[in-house]
Formats: C-alpha cells, sequence, structure tokens
C-alpha cells in the first residue's frame, strides 16, 4: 500500500512537471492567441486591449494556475481554426481513435502470445526462424508504406475494403467496428512484432532456469511446466513491454489516420499543427502525456501485485 | 569468431544498396530531380525511366535517389545528436551518481515512456516546420534511450576493479569517464546506434509522409509515398519505389542488428 502511495505522488508530480512544460512551451512561441483572432488589419492597440482583457499580460505563474484550471474542468480554450470548444472538439474524434486503439491492442493481445510461444516451442528450428524473420520485417516495414499496400491489395485489386468509408459507430456499429479493422492491422504490425520477440525471448531464457528442471525432474510434462511454471513467469516483465506499446499505439494511430483518412485525434493533431492551433494542439499533447504516464504507472503497480519478488 | 549467419549477410547487401544509390544520387541522377515533362504523366517503368514517372512526369529513379540521401543525411544527424548528448549525460549522471542523477533519471524515465515521433512533433509545433528544426526534434527525442543504456552500463563498469584502481590512483574522474571507461562501452554502443538509425529512418519517412521536414519541390522518401497514395489505382509504381527503398533500409539494418545480437 506505501508502495501504491508513492507511485501515485511520483504520478501526480509528472503530471504537473509535464502540464507546466507543455504551458510554458506554447506560450513562449511568438504570435499570442490576440494577434491570431485579430488578424492582420488590427492595429496594435486593439491587440493590446484585447490582450489585457485576455489576461495574457499577467505574470506567466498566475496565467499557468487559470490554465490548469480549466484543464482540471476540461475546459482548454477555443480552438482558433474551428472556434469551438478544444474539449468538444477532441471529444469528437475520440469515438474513431479509441475504436483504432482498442481494436489493435486486441489484435496484438490475441497474437503475440500463441505467435512467441510457438516460436520459443525449437529455437532456431525451422518455426522459430520463420516467425523472427517476419517479426522482422514487421518491425522494419514502414506504417504508412503497409497501410497503401494493404488498401491496394484489399481495396484496389480485391475490392474487399472501400478507401475512406469509415461510419461513425452511433450510426451503424458493425460497419465502424469492420472498416477500423485493417487500420487497425497497420497499428498492430510493428508493436505485434516486437511483442512476439521480446516474449519469444523470455520464454527462451526461462526455459534455461534451474526451476524448469526442477519441475521436468518431479515427472511434470512439457506442456504442464510450459503453461504453469514458464510462461506465468515470461508474462510478468511482458507487462511492463505491453504498457510501453500502448503509448505507441497511440503514436502510430497518428500516421494511420493520415493513410486511412480517419477523423480521430491524430489527424486533428497534424492538422492543428499545420495551422498553427495552438490550443489545440497542447491540450492533444497534455492528455496523451497524461494517458503515457498513468498507464505506465498502472503497469508498475500491476507489476508488484502480480510480481511477489519485486521489493 | 563465429560465421556471419545468412540474414546479416542479405542485410549487409541490402543496406549497401541503398548507400550506394544514395550516395551516388549526391552528386549524379539520371534526370533533373526536378524536370518535369508534361507528355510523360504516370509513365509505368521502362528503360528510359526503370521506376517510372510521378504526376508531373518526373523520374522516379532520380527522386528515389536523392530522397535516399536526404533520409540518410537526416537519419545520421539524427543519430548523431542523440548518441552524443544521451553518452555524455548518461555516462556523467551514471558515474557521479548524487542529486542531480536522481533528478535527471526521473525526466529521463518519464521522456523516455513516449513514443520518439510525439516529441519530435511537439517540438516541431512549438518550432516550427523545416529541415533542420526536423534533425533538432528527431535527435532531441532519441537523446533518453541513449540515456539510459549508457548510464546502465555506466553503473556496473565503475564497480569493476580497473575503475576502482583508477580511483586509487587518484586519475581525475573526467579523464576516467571519458578515456578510461568510454572505449569500455563500445560493443553496447555500436548496437543501440545501429538500431537507432532504423528508428531514425522510419521516424524520418513517417514524419515527411505527414508534410514535416523536408520541403517540396526537394524529394523526400515519405513525401513521395504520401503524393503517390493518390494515384495508386492507375500508377502504383509511384508508391512501390520509394516504399520498397525504406524498407530494404530498415530491413537489412534489422538483420545486421540482429545477426549481432545472435553473436553475442
Amino acid at each position: 500500500m506505501r508502495y501504491v502511495g508513492k507511485k501515485l505522488i511520483a504520478l501526480l508530480v509528472t503530471l504537473a512537471a509535464i502540464s507546466f512544460v507543455t504551458f510554458f512551451a506554447f506560450t513562449i512561441i511568438p504570435g499570442d492567441a490576440a494577434t491570431n483572432i485579430m488578424g492582420m488589419d488590427a492595429t496594435e492597440e486593439e491587440i493590446e486591449a484585447l490582450r489585457e482583457a485576455m489576461g495574457l499580460n499577467d505574470n506567466i505563474f498566475v496565467r499557468y494556475g487559470r490554465w490548469l484550471l480549466g484543464v482540471l474542468r476540461f475546459d482548454l480554450g477555443t480552438s482558433l481554426q474551428y472556434s469551438i470548444g478544444v474539449s468538444e472538439l477532441i471529444g469528437g474524434r475520440l469515438k474513431a481513435t479509441a475504436g483504432l486503439a482498442f481494436e489493435s491492442l486486441l489484435i496484438i493481445l490475441v497474437l503475440a502470445v500463441p505467435l512467441g510461444l510457438l516460436s520459443a516451442l525449437k529455437p532456431n528450428g525451422a518455426l522459430d526462424n520463420c516467425i523472427t524473420t517476419l517479426t522482422q520485417v514487421g518491425m522494419a516495414v514502414p506504417q504508412f508504406f503497409l497501410g497503401i499496400m494493404l488498401t491496394y491489395v484489399l481495396g484496389v485489386l480485391l475490392h474487399v475494403f472501400r478507401m475512406g468509408g469509415y461510419v461513425s459507430p452511433g450510426d451503424n456499429f458493425g460497419a465502424y467496428i469492420s472498416f477500423l479493422f485493417v487500420p487497425a492491422i497497420t497499428v498492430a504490425v510493428p508493436k505485434l512484432s516486437m511483442m512476439t520477440k521480446y516474449l519469444r525471448d523470455c520464454i527462451v531464457a526461462e526455459k534455461r532456469k534451474d526451476y524448469v528442471r526442477t519441475a521436468k525432474a518431479k515427472g511434470n510434462d512439457a506442456a504442464r511446466v510450459l503453461s504453469h511454471h514458464i510462461l506465468k513467469n515470461a508474462l510478468i516483465p511482458s507487462l511492463t513491454f505491453f504498457a510501453m506499446i500502448v503509448a505507441d499505439v497511440f503514436a502510430g494511430s497518428i500516421v494511420c489516420e493520415q493513410v486511412f483518412s480517419i477523423p480521430g485525434v491524430g489527424r486533428l493533431l497534424i492538422a492543428s499543427i499545420s495551422n498553427r492551433d495552438f490550443p489545440v494542439v497542447s491540450a492533444i499533447v497534455l492528455y496523451t502525456a497524461a494517458l503515457v504516464v498513468v498507464t505506465n504507472t498502472l503497469a508498475d503497480i500491476l507489476y508488484r501485485a502480480v510480481d511477489p519478488r519485486v521489493n | 569468431m563465429k560465421k556471419r549467419p545468412a540474414s546479416e549477410i542479405v542485410g549487409i547487401v541490402m543496406v549497401s544498396f541503398v548507400v550506394v544509390l544514395a550516395i551516388v544520387g549526391l552528386f549524379w541522377t539520371p534526370y533533373d530531380v526536378n524536370a518535369m515533362d508534361y507528355t510523360l504523366k504516370n509513365s509505368a517503368p521502362s528503360f528510359s525511366h526503370p521506376f517510372g514517372t510521378d504526376n508531373f512526369g518526373r523520374d522516379i529513379l532520380s527522386r528515389v535517389m536523392q530522397g535516399a540521401s536526404s533520409s540518410f543525411v537526416i537519419a545520421t544527424l539524427t543519430v548523431a545528436i542523440g548518441a552524443v548528448v544521451g553518452t555524455v549525460i548518461g555516462a556523467l549522471t551514471g558515474y557521479f551518481g548524487g542529486a542531480a542523477d536522481a533528478v535527471l533519471m526521473r525526466v529521463n524515465d518519464a521522456l523516455a515512456a513516449f513514443p520518439g515521433v510525439l516529441i519530435a512533433l511537439v517540438i516541431i509545433a512549438v518550432m516550427g516546420n523545416g529541415r533542420t528544426n526536423l534533425i533538432i526534434a528527431l535527435g532531441i527525442a532519441f537523446i533518453p534511450s541513449f540515456v539510459r543504456v549508457v548510464r546502465g552500463e555506466m553503473l556496473v563498469q565503475k564497480e569493476l576493479d580497473y575503475v576502482k584502481n583508477l580511483k586509487l590512483m587518484r586519475a581525475g574522474s573526467l579523464r576516467t569517464v571519458f578515456i578510461d571507461i568510454l572505449p569500455n562501452l563500445s560493443t553496447v554502443l555500436r548496437s543501440s546506434i545501429l538500431i537507432g538509425f532504423q528508428n531514425a529512418v522510419l521516424s524520418e519517412a513517417g514524419m515527411s509522409y505527414l508534410g514535416l521536414g523536408v520541403t517540396p519541390p526537394d524529394p523526400s522518401l515519405g513525401r513521395m509515398l504520401s503524393e503517390a497514395q493518390s494515384y495508386m489505382i492507375f500508377a502504383p509504381w509511384y508508391a512501390i519505389a520509394p516504399g520498397v527503398m525504406i524498407l530494404m533500409l530498415t530491413l537489412g539494418l534489422g538483420f545486421v542488428s540482429h545477426g549481432r545480437e545472435e553473436k553475442r
């Protein structure tokens, strides 16, 4: 329990630090919100008056405090480009990104464990070499190239996939899930390869340990040793690895949403960077950072809960 | 020394192929990379244009060659920034420890948890678009992984007898860190650099696909792929040439670093 408390305090400190860095980074950019809102035609006095009204002339810590209070109430200001609330804007895009991330994580989870196991059955055997080579290719292929090739083969040649056919889950849930499947594979492949290789290496390393020999000597058959002894120990470190993958899946979906024209948060982020829509950019950065830090803290706590050796 | 595995040789061949094309591309290309020929828009691969032409009738082979050299230069500089800064920080904090080490490692662990592309995107958003900013952004994004590796290795090395000896002999600590210990990290560093380079090529391609980094009309492999996407139905070769080029480089690097891992 003390450990959990310490972790939660560290989490809060990290979140506070990230929020300050984010705020500070987007404050030092030349050209503030007042200039952006008033446009080119405004006189210096008019801009100055708006600045005063918006509180942009206050001390940076006062402004940070005000901004932080807003963040805690999910009020992150107004998008410069769309003139609607930033939270509302991101909220509208969240469904696509969440579906994409969820489906890819599911693909990774369902496939990585059996593939890693198969690969580790006979290290350096034909099957292992085959899977290892595939994971090498999976880790090396640029995500967008994989996406483009998948759309070409599945869409242009086989006609089983329609490009840009994103459907909102409210309109047709089945179509939403099935459209996101191909993009989800694209996001999943590199991380699935990493996870498979990691699991394989963990299992192979565990197999060489003394307790495995003891378990076998006691008369357990190989399958039971694998499922009851080795897999248990190999899956624990994979937990931390999976937490890292959650963050990577989000990063992967930024590119992937662009390839498949999915109206998600990643696409919004890229568009907002190009349009210098900083309230939106800083909000997405902040929420993503929070997601990464919270996932990692959860993984650390879980790791400790399932592995009594870590102290 | 064990025999090189077959995959490592394949890897070396693949990387060399791209490197040769990239180096030649720095000085000479079959056609001017920006020469447009409207009579040859989206033409299929032929003897005069082995990889075909793009939507402006520009020669794809020439653009791929120069795109590869630009990827190569950006990835090299990125890894150089990450490796040099990361090694210095990791070596010093690992060797000296103390409060600075504790604080810096907190920051580093938090940064290392973020995907590199995301850090680079934030830096580009703040500093603005362009090739130099992309190199700085990716370079910064690559620092945490090097810090982590070098620091971890430093913690091991500093407990070894030769370092304790040097301390007894009152050797200067900076000298000990950089002249006596650092050369012993070369094996670890080399494999981190190989993996880093693969990641750098992938990140650069991803960023330029998103329209960040190299600005048109200068050719870049990632941007070529994003342009090719619109012509996928009737000119698939436009996407295949730059895509295969990136894949050969990254897969080759992957094979080489995997081969090294197996040998150890």
